[in-house]
């Protein structure tokens, strides 16, 4: 199967299959429109993911590349965040930082399946938590004035009461 | 390696650019949104831009509050972001608004023009504006007093950038703002004036003993067109678009109450109406070159189609009633005044029903037309023979006043 090399911003070359380099929209624009011959070794630089996170990236791909292409965004339909599969929820029991990493990564590679997933799994940390908790889990800082933060509650009230 | 981890450490979820965010928050539903928007200012920022977004998951055009029409815009104090125009425009659907009132001793037909900063107000034998302050009006004050007219009272005056024009019994008055002088002033023996309209460059006016004139600013030549007992009835309303002179006539004596004229040529392009004798029609307003709406005698508030010159969407007041004035927000928002009781009728254009009424409170000891009406995103004005009433819709929270379904349980004989 033919190979292309991935370059991360620290400078790490991975060698990886073209069809699963192809899950990430950017690389297979690239690779279209700059005619990247894939008998070549051409080496695609990518600037904004790290070696850790193109590690697992590459991971997450591999793992995932013979899924179907992942559904449109139904714009009717409720979106859902308990159908995180276990292999997935496992790949994701990572720390804080390299979630957003992921987040960053996957929506820079433009690769839909991989920012669905972590986005979700953020979302899940944010469900049923008072203001105060959401702030602990992701060290927020509360940066309204006490007259502000009472506009902000007195305008929620309208929607409560529904 | 040690410089990655360095580097993941800097990342928090309140620094993510605003389209990543979007991601993760359209997974939240309501409750968990407002938590999130009481965390900090930049979440609470974030989520009241893309309200619409987030929970409609497209931007829905909302009742009243949508400020998308350059009509609206100009009315508009202020604009809205999406969170407030959702909680604003629940507010006009529910009837929840505050309402005040500025009382005037002497009874007469009111005329007024709202701007975004000014209102200007026609009463009796005056023109007068006022500033506008958090969007209400400051009545005590006027800062502009346009005409002292004399002897009869003002009937209609509008309002054109610069330009003013008013009509009185049979003096007709065009003013500039800029230069603060009167440049017409005309006494048009033959005629009592009823209604007029002023375009960029033409103005229309109409009277109660059947006779119609066009003025052209540009050719300065008056009146460049005259019709004189061409008609049968009372001329109750004119509206000009750069094409087109639509007039809404009495329909006493024919049953045609709406004929449009061509002004290039000269001629009548075509009459509508109802066939029904007394459907006169009391304003006209166009929404395009091609769209005109009405209201009158008939109780329908009623959208004309003039490329197939037929009546394509009409709204029967609840109460049967003559409709005296409507204003529109170009773009699905209707709110039509009827002839008693102070009565207020708001419409989603893309709907049969009404939506909401709303009875101004200074119409409970005398019963009054509302003779004049206008609202922006956050205000409804409505003008009665003593009183101009401001509901106020911008309200957190406040008593509810819900008349939408007061059919419900009518018993259908």
């Amino acid at each position: 199967m033919p190979q292309i090399k991935l370059q991360s911003s620290d400078g790490e070359t991975f060698a990886v299959d073209v069809e699963i380099a192809k899950c990430s929209v950017t690389i297979k624009t690239m690779l279209e429109d700059l005619g990247m011959d894939e008998e070549e070794e051409e080496v695609v630089p990518l600037p904004n993911v790290n070696s850790a996170i193109l590690k697992k990236v590459i991971q997450w791909a591999t793992y995932h590349k013979d899924d179907p292409p992942p559904p449109e965004d139904d714009e009717n339909k409720e979106k859902r965040t308990d159908d995180i599969s276990s292999w997935d929820a496992d790949f994701l029991k990572v720390d804080q930082g390299t979630l957003f990493e992921l987040i960053l990564a996957a929506n820079y590679l433009d690769i839909k399946g991989l920012l669905d997933v972590t986005c979700k799994t953020v979302a899940n940390m944010i469900k049923g938590k008072a203001p105060e908790e959401i702030r602990k889990t992701f060290n927020i800082k509360n940066d309204f004035t006490a007259s502000e933060e009472e506009q902000v509650r007195k305008e929620n009230e309208w929607c409560e009461e529904k | 390696m040690s410089e990655s981890v360095c580097e993941t450490d800097t990342i928090s979820l309140s620094e993510m650019a605003s389209e990543i965010l979007l991601n993760i928050l359209k997974y939240l539903s309501v409750p968990d949104l407002l938590n999130m928007k009481l965390t900090c200012r930049r979440f609470c920022c974030v989520i009241n831009s893309f309200w619409d977004q987030i929970v409609f998951k497209h931007p829905l055009s909302l009742l009243v509050t949508n400020q998308s029409s350059r009509q609206m815009q100009k009315r508009c104090q202020n604009i809205l972001v999406s969170f407030t125009k959702h909680r604003i425009s629940n507010n006009w659907q529910r009837g929840t608004y505050k309402e005040t009132s500025q009382f005037f001793k002497q009874k007469c037909i009111p005329c007024f023009h709202l701007e975004k900063d000014r209102f200007w107000l026609g009463r009796g034998t005056y023109i007068k504006s006022y500033a506008r302050y958090r969007g209400n009006v400051d009545f005590h004050y006027p800062n502009n007093v346009i005409d002292r007219l004399i002897s009869k009272h003002l009937c209609k005056f509008v309002v054109n950038d610069d330009l003013i024009l008013s009509g009185n019994g049979p003096n007709l008055r065009l003013h500039s703002l800029q230069s603060k002088k009167c440049i017409f002033n005309f006494n048009l023996n033959d005629m009592e004036i009823n209604c007029l309209d002023l375009a960029s460059n033409c103005f229309a006016v109409g009277s109660r003993d059947c006779k119609l004139q066009f003025y052209d600013l540009v050719q300065k030549k008056y009146p460049i067109w005259k019709f004189t007992n061409c008609y049968e009835d009372r001329i109750w309303s004119v509206a000009l678009n750069h094409r087109k002179l639509a007039i809404g006539t009495a329909a006493n004596k024919s049953s045609t109450s709406l004929i449009v004229l061509d002004i290039e040529r000269r001629e009548c392009e075509m009459k509508l109406g109802t066939q029904q004798i007394g459907a006169g029609i009391l304003n006209c307003k166009w929404e395009n070159p091609d769209l005109l709406w009405t209201g009158g005698y008939d109780s329908f508030l009623r959208k004309w189609d003039l490329r197939i010159g037929e009546c394509v969407q009409s709204f029967l007041d609840p109460f049967m009633s003559t409709i005296y004035s409507f204003d529109y927000d170009f773009t699905n928002t209707m709110v039509t005044g009827c002839d008693s009781n102070g009565r207020v009728v708001l419409w989603d254009i893309r709907k049969d029903k009404y939506i909401q009424m709303y009875y101004m409170k200074s119409c409970t000891t005398s019963s009054s037309p509302v003779y004049c009406i206008s609202f922006d995103a956050e205000y409804l004005f409505a003008a009665t023979e003593s009183h101009v009433n401001v509901l106020d819709f911008t309200l957190m929270r406040g008593p509810v006043q819900d008349y939408s379904e007061i059919f419900k349980h009518q018993i259908i004989i």
